[in-house]
């Protein structure tokens, strides 16, 4: 396992309301790699993405960022601390411009910053270049995808978030954007992964955690993972046998 | 038929300033959720801090200055003091805050300026020009010209400035606004305090029209909240385009049957949009929880 001293979850417990989602999580995410998060609807990998972006406040254990307790920061603290987080659905500002939800990544930081980022963005994906002035609803599924990874990219983040960045996209669009997940992660930064798509995840991510019901059951390098027993039944869904349903 | 025209340029031109007003409550009910319907005692205030400023011999540039210096205060304090607080009392109860806050301003502006009509020059002296038959006042040109300068200025605030894209992205998509470290408190105080100086500035250039007294906001605000509905509360232009819908509307009224029937008529035109196309309402309503 590599060294993962990036992000480190310890038994993060949180939820909605009185609802708790999860039960005390650890998972850590180490500089240069990708790592996936699995597990059915409802297991609560969308809550623990939000909890460490700061969107739902975590009600015990702690999230590190570089050794750093972060866990009762603010949201506008985590983004300019380098904690970015992609959404289920890329939730593009679809009335604004390609452009205008970049420059909106970027927001908090210098006007020189913007510009360098804007710049390494669209060398990144010439796509959006193309189409920096077309309203961004009016993007295809997977150059929306393309804009809502640009957009996070425009905070220079360390720990990138991902929430199902496959969902709802052709297979042909699929790959392409495994290829552009796969060049997140660098020297400096670090992927966590939430994918449906079990194939895209391991094909993508070095190692994983599979979350079941909110607590995290099984965890090791993709190849493992593939072949464990409760990650093939949590993606195989229903299993008749033991009466198992999706929620 | 002449005169039906010159009407419609009197109309267009006080529309202007019911324009700017209803922009600050759709700028305001777009970043926020909350319809401010003490909108119209900013109006109110500014036009009568001016008005008062401008009796007492100071300059009209000064007392501009001063109205909107104040209005301007109004509206952060507004925000910081009532809204911000009670931020996680729900949208609803947020709006009845701000008809308290409309019948509070009205208060003290009646302690603090009395219940008389004061009254402003108009700007650059008085003068009439004819046009299609009739005599308008130049303040009519004055309240055009300055509407479409402010409008102009939002527009460009919006489009050019990361504030002005933080209020358009919050009204596409509130939480996703936030993750790109957007405070939305922040963005409703600078939102607010925007409506506020356009209110102030519809109440500054209306004031030698019709001299304000402490009760002057609620009608006005009745129309820059037509204004805003009629264009569906959810787009800047919709609430321009309401703004000199509804002078025009008054105008006409005012000059072919009777200036009796005038706001009767306005509210009527807002009850019978509501009627016919709520869509105004609704579809903002809607997009807002998505």
């Amino acid at each position: 396992m590599t060294d993962a001293g990036l992000l480190r979850l310890s038994g993060l417990v949180a939820g909605y309301g009185r609802i708790e989602a999860l039960h005390g999580v650890d998972l850590a995410v180490g500089a240069g790699e990708v790592v996936c998060l699995i597990g059915r609807n409802g297991a609560g990998k969308t809550t623990l993405l939000k909890t460490v972006a700061g969107l739902i406040r975590s009600t015990a254990g702690q999230v590190r960022l570089r050794g750093q307790d972060i866990t009762g920061r603010s949201v506008p603290w985590r983004t300019r601390a380098g904690v970015s987080l992609v959404p289920e659905g890329r939730r593009v500002f679809a009335p604004l411009s390609v452009h205008d939800n970049l420059l909106l990544g970027g927001y908090g930081r210098s006007r020189r910053a913007i510009t360098a980022a804007l710049a390494e963005v669209y060398a990144r994906f010439p796509r959006l270049a193309e189409r920096r002035r077309q309203t961004a609803g009016t993007l295809s599924g997977g150059e929306q995808q393309m804009l809502a990874i640009g957009r996070a990219l425009m905070s220079a983040p360390t720990v990138i978030l991902l929430d199902e960045p496959s969902l709802g996209l052709a297979p042909l669009v699929v790959t392409e954007v495994e290829d552009i997940i796969a060049g997140l992660a660098g020297a400096e930064a670090g992927v966590l992964l939430v994918e449906q798509n079990a194939a895209v995840a391991f094909r993508v991510a070095s190692r994983g955690y599979l979350m079941e019901r909110g607590r995290i059951t099984t965890s090791g390098p993709s190849a493992t993972l593939r072949g464990d027993a409760r990650v093939r039944s949590a993606y195989l869904g229903a299993d008749p046998a033991t009466g198992e349903l999706h929620r | 038929m002449e005169q039906l025209l010159g009407y419609v340029v009197v109309g267009l031109a006080t529309g202007s300033t019911y324009a700017v007003i209803g922009l600050g409550i759709a700028l305001v009910y777009q970043v926020s959720g909350i319809i401010n319907f003490a909108q119209g005692d900013f109006v109110m205030l500014g036009g009568l801090t001016y008005a008062v400023a401008a009796e007492s011999g100071a300059h009209p540039v000064a007392a501009a200055a001063i109205a909107l210096t104040v209005t301007a205060g109004c509206g952060a304090a507004l925000h910081l003091f009532v809204l911000s607080p009670a931020r996680d009392a729900g949208h609803d109860r947020l709006i009845v805050l701000t008809i308290g806050a409309s019948i509070l301003i009205q208060g003290l502006a009646l302690l603090v300026f009395g219940a008389d009509q004061h009254f402003a020059g108009s700007f650059g002296g008085e003068h009439q020009f004819q046009a299609f038959g009739i005599s308008i006042s130049a303040q009519y040109l004055w309240c055009a010209a300055v509407a479409a300068a402010a409008a102009t200025a939002v527009w460009a605030l919006l489009t050019r400035s990361q504030s002005g894209r933080a209020m358009r992205a919050l009204a596409a998509d509130r939480e996703t606004a936030r993750l790109m470290g957007i405070a939305p408190l922040r963005t409703g105080l600078i939102a607010l305090v925007i409506a506020a100086v356009l209110a102030a500035i519809g109440g500054i250039v209306l004031a030698p029209i019709q001299p304000p007294d402490a009760t002057a906001g609620v009608p006005l605000g009745l129309k820059g909240f037509t204004a805003a509905v009629l264009g569906g509360l959810t787009s800047p232009l919709g609430a321009i385009a309401g703004g000199l819908l509804v002078g025009v509307v008054e105008a006409v009224v005012t000059g072919l049957v009777s200036s009796g029937y005038r706001d009767a008529v306005v509210y009527g035109l807002l009850v019978a949009v509501l009627l016919v196309r709520p869509g105004g309402l609704l579809v903002a309503a809607v997009r807002e929880r998505v």
